[in-house]
């Protein structure tokens, strides 16, 4: 290969030096350390005899065949299927071209049943295009020896001379050598079928080059057939012992001749001569492919094989082939020897004959390929393109590792997997074993029936392990795709608890613990009197809070009359009166923000519309987060849970409750007007502000908290819901990580939503003043919340809040027989409103799919 | 505390104590041993207001010999305070 | 006290400010010590949140001064004081003016 990829440099410019070179050259020379220039050598003779062939349909003149280019051009009308196939391939640089070609050569001989099947192969396609067809179908090229490559005419006549020659008893066995790639191009030289001027090159130029080569690797000039080459003395001893040894001894003094036309005669000597080297160099090739890992042997098999052409593509092929290029280069060395012998002038023809057909058998492969595809009709144009196109996706990357190296790899990977339960663990594992297992059906439900076979099951699987291996498998694929993000955060391992106790799922990335030890925030998240601190200020903080207020008082008076006067008006005052960056410590040492304290004074919550109206864009939502960030302590929604009033029957103190309503009506109405009309992308970002910086299970058990959570949940499956199509899959996918974050705080602890005073699950409730309150807004909020999540979320939800529903039910029964009508529609109400998310609907007896 | 130290609107003159007061509940004592809380909705500079919900104190001598006193209280939505009765005003957070 | 400089009473309550006083009302003998804030031109006064009410009929027993806190900013209308002055009693402050000091206690003196 490398000899070939010489060539295009070499024919022109190197003819001067050919006789010089040709003077010193000799048959060990040449082969020393070079067996590649042999192979190659061989190799054009090989190609050589088949471009010659071609030839037959070209006049070449001698004088014409001067410029390598030009010859090859017009040569080539019938290209042999397989040729064309491996041309095909390649298309495109000649570096490929070189290396496909050589690989194509030397084939893979070793099997023979594949040879038959794409023998068949190519005879089918041979049917689509009959002036192409043969009495022989073609040989695959894979293996095929070059001269299989030769125009069928060509072939055939090879195979007379070879019957001819009395190396096969008839045709058939001929035939039948030479589909096997074991028949040596024979003879067709030797009848005189090809004429000199049907060679495509000029007879001079390939000597030169022929000649030319040996002296170039002489004078140092890399050898380009370093490509994993064994050397080849080894059969070029073998060759070597074939040939006769007069012939070696003759070889380097002819070589400086003046390059002539060949004559046929000589050629049949030589390839006489050939014959039984091509044997042994097939043997050798043979031998090479034990030795070597039989890569891609797998893809060589015949199923994988579409059309002839996707051998070429099988890189292992390469060495072999070069191996063959190797003992051709030999061969054709003998050979030249054997042409010094009988006559030098046409002997040095010959070999630079051979040589050039080498060097232009692409160039041949190109043209014939051209050539057949012009001749083709356009549907068959269409119908080999896009053949073409699929052979080299599907073969490019095949073979790149023989069964051994995936052997390898696999068990390298098994051993990577062993674990106490790699079936649980190795999804890929399994994967990959059923699908080598079933290349051809590869449906989903083989692909189970196989996964079920190997892994297990119940109904008759490997083994019991195996069998929970199975549903754990399973229960991973699932959680993976929904619940993954129930998953902490924090402790990495999805857990569960039930009422035997909790349990955890280890994963591939985040294994079971034996131990989960809780940290010291969910520890705090867990008590049920968790509280945040409750902030008081010293007397002259009040005074300083005031200030700011009546600051910002001022402020929005000056703007409103400003704005009332159509002036022009800049908010940064108003801005800077707000102190948002500023930080106030409490009596007991807390650092809170000075806005987020006076947020608790009346008169703050009634200015607050009016301030905001006053703040651009960026000011509102700068503010929103703000104050979502430190929700839990703004002090109107601290003092709202009822967990501070334990002492008190959990009854929240009537100003507490002035405060409250205040803030719906002032504060959390601009705020919710404000989100309502915010982008999603917004929503969900206050959202988790909300999660990050808040404690959720605390401000679940707030009404003002909880109706905020409420109206940002809401909200964003409202946008989705409605909008889907605007968001991209990167919100949604935010949202359903923000939510999962949410769920996982307020999980396995939403009962705490419901105040005593306003359970209705009897091991909790509280009779109070504020009993009978109005709790629509868990209602909601528990609706939101369902409606956001997934169904095994609605499950949770409902499953911790069963005593609650039945609670409701319950009232709604006893209000209904004392006749109290309205209370009983109002409760069921609420409930429904939850319940009808998940498509239930609850009366007072029992709960019911919604019609 | 305040870690602000210096006020950022520092109380120029006696009657912006009032102004801060404004909606909240303040104290005032007034002459004839009364004191009212209320919260402050409006005030001029002779110290006349208006207060709501608020709850007037009123002290006297129970038994002129003992010196015993006694308080009792009244109560009014809405009142106004005219302001030459007035003694002192005060957040009603600090009484 | 050495030589004679009139002070006008505006500049003198001006110069009070932020120092120790002692504002004494026309009835019930109460007064009050504190800092003085601010002043207007009423003579209002403004006390800072350290003040203290001392009903002097309490104390008159043992001489002991009674002060109530009063834990806020304290709002005196003009109206109802009778005299200012420094309270220089207090050691920790920062003693504006000796001769200030004196004179509180030649009116504590005959007070009591």
């Amino acid at each position: 290969m490398s000899f070939f990829g010489f060539d295009p440099t070499g024919p022109s410019s190197s003819r001067g030096l050919d006789d010089d070179q040709l003077e010193t050259y000799n048959y060990e020379d040449t082969y020393e350390g070079l067996g590649d220039e042999g192979d190659d050598a061989l190799n054009d003779e090989t190609f050589g005899a088949a471009s010659s062939n071609i030839g037959k349909d070209f006049d070449f003149t001698g004088g014409m065949g001067m410029k390598p280019a030009a010859p090859s051009q017009p040569t080539t009308q019938h290209i042999s299927y397989a040729q064309a196939a491996q041309t095909d391939e390649i298309l495109q640089p000649m570096a490929s071209l070189w290396t496909d070609e050589s690989k194509a050569a030397t084939g893979e001989r070793p099997t023979e049943p594949k040879i038959l099947s794409l023998e068949e192969i190519e005879a089918k396609l041979r049917g689509n295009q009959p002036q192409q067809h043969l009495q022989m179908p073609p040989p695959p090229q894979q293996q095929l020896p070059p001269y299989m490559l030769l125009p069928p005419q060509i072939q055939q006549q090879i195979l007379n001379a070879a019957v001819a020659s009395g190396q096969f008893p008839n045709a058939a066995a001929a035939a039948q050598a030479m589909s096997q790639g074991f028949m040596p191009p024979p003879p067709p030289f030797n009848q005189g079928m090809m004429p000199p001027q049907f060679m495509p090159f000029p007879p001079q130029m390939a000597q030169q080059q022929m000649l030319n080569i040996p002296s170039q690797f002489n004078q140092g000039i890399p050898p380009m057939t370093q490509q994993q080459q064994p050397p080849v003395d080894a059969s070029q001893q073998q060759q070597q012992q074939s040939q006769p040894p007069q012939q070696q001894q003759q070889q380097p003094p002819q070589q400086h001749q003046i390059p002539q036309q060949p004559k046929p005669q000589q050629h049949q000597n030589l390839k006489q001569q050939l014959l039984p080297s091509q044997d042994q160099q097939q043997a050798r090739t043979e031998k090479r492919d034990v030795d070597f890992p039989v890569l891609g042997a797998t893809k060589e098999e015949p199923g994988n094989h579409i059309t002839p052409q996707e051998p070429q593509t099988l890189p292992q092929q390469q060495p072999q082939q070069q191996h063959q290029q190797q003992s051709q280069h030999q061969q054709q060395q003998n050979y030249r020897n054997n042409y010094n012998n009988s006559g030098n002038n046409g002997n040095n023809g010959n070999n630079r004959h051979h040589h050039f057909n080498q060097q232009q058998r692409q160039h041949q492969h190109q043209l014939q390929m051209q050539q057949q595809f012009e001749s083709m009709t356009p549907e068959e144009r269409e119908k080999f393109l896009t053949r073409q196109q699929k052979v080299s996706k599907i073969t490019r990357c095949s073979g790149f590792m023989n069964p051994r190296d995936k052997d390898f790899v696999t068990r390298f990977q098994l051993s990577q997997i062993v674990t106490d339960d790699p079936y649980n663990e190795d999804f890929y594992c399994q994967v990959y074993k059923v699908l080598n297992s079933s290349i051809h059906e590869n449906n989903m439900s083989s692909i189970a029936q196989k996964y079920l076979d190997q892994s297990g099951h119940r109904l008759g699987g490997r083994s019991k392990r195996a069998d929970v291996a199975l549903q754990r498998m399973q229960q991973q694929v699932s959680k993976a795709v929904t619940v993954a993000k129930e998953r902490g955060e924090r402790t990495g391992v999805l857990s569960r608890e039930g009422a035997l106790g909790k349990v955890s799922f280890g994963t591939g990335k985040e294994p079971r613990k034996q131990l989960v030890l809780k940290t010291k925030e969910e520890s705090a998240d867990a008590e049920d009197d968790y509280l945040p601190k409750e902030y008081s200020f010293s007397k002259s903080s009040r005074t300083f809070q005031l200030s700011i207020i009546e600051n910002i008082y001022s402020q929005i008076l000056k703007l409103e009359s400003m704005e009332r006067e159509n002036q022009e008006f800049t908010t940064v005052e108003l801005w800077k009166s707000l102190h948002l960056s500023d930080k106030m410590s409490t009596s007991s040492g807390e650092v809170i923000g000075p806005f987020i304290s006076i947020l608790s004074f009346d008169k703050m919550m009634k200015v607050f519309n009016r301030l905001f109206h006053f703040l651009t864009a960026e000011q509102k939502f700068q503010l929103i987060e703000y104050i979502f960030t430190n929700l839990q302590k703004i002090d109107v929604i601290l003092k709202g849970s009822y967990k501070n009033y334990i002492q008190e029957n959990y009854e929240v103190p009537e100003a507490v409750t002035k405060k409250i309503d205040l803030f719906q009506l002032t504060i959390m109405k601009t705020l919710v007007l404000y989100l309502s009309e915010s982008k999603f992308q917004d929503v969900l970002r206050v959202l988790d502000v909300v999660i990050s910086n808040n404690n959720v299970l605390f401000l679940s058990t707030t009404k003002l908290g909880l109706s905020l959570v409420t109206i940002l949940t809401s909200r964003l499956e409202l946008i989705k819901q409605e909008f889907a199509q605007s968001l991209s899959a990167q919100d949604l996918s935010q949202w359903q990580f923000v939510y999962d974050k949410l769920f996982q705080c307020l999980e396995g602890r939403l009962t705490t939503i419901f105040p005593p005073y306003l359970s209705n699950d009897e091991s909790k409730k509280v009779k109070t003043s504020t009993s009978g309150a109005d709790d629509s807004y868990i209602w909601q909020f528990l609706a939101s919340l369902s409606l956001a999540g997934l169904l095994n979320h609605q499950r949770i939800i409902v499953d911790e809040i069963r005593n609650e529903i039945f609670g409701i039910m319950a009232l709604a029964k006893t209000s209904n027989e004392s006749g109290d009508v309205e209370k009983a529609n109002k409760a069921l109400g609420n409930l429904n409103l939850f319940l009808n998310v998940m498509g239930l609907k609850a009366t007072e007896n029992d709960i019911s799919e919604l019609s | 505390m305040s870690e602000i130290t210096s006020t950022p609107v520092p109380s120029s003159e006696p009657l912006d104590l009032i102004k801060l007061c404004l909606d909240e509940q303040i104290f005032v004592k007034l002459r004839g041993s009364r004191e009212m809380i209320g919260k402050l909705h409006a005030y001029d500079s002779h110290c006349n207001m208006v207060l709501s919900d608020a709850v007037e104190t009123i002290y006297y001598v129970h038994d002129s010999q003992s010196g015993e006193i006694k308080s009792k209280t009244k109560k009014s939505e809405m009142v106004f305070v005219r302001g030459d009765s007035v003694i002192l005003v005060t957040d009603a957070a600090n009484v | 006290m050495s030589s004679f400089q009139p002070i006008n009473p505006k500049p003198y309550l001006l110069s009070l400010i932020d120092s120790k006083i002692i504002i004494k009302l026309k009835f019930n003998n109460i007064e009050y010590k504190g800092t003085l804030k601010s002043v207007d031109n009423y003579f209002n006064l403004l006390l800072k949140e350290d003040v203290i009410e001392i009903d002097k009929n309490m104390e008159s027993t043992d001489g002991s001064i009674v002060g109530t806190p009063l834990n806020g900013e304290l709002f005196i209308r003009c109206n109802n004081v009778l005299w200012v002055s420094q309270d220089l009693s207090d050691d920790d402050d920062d003693g504006k003016v000796e001769e200030g000091k004196q004179v509180d206690d030649d009116v504590d003196a005959t007070m009591s």
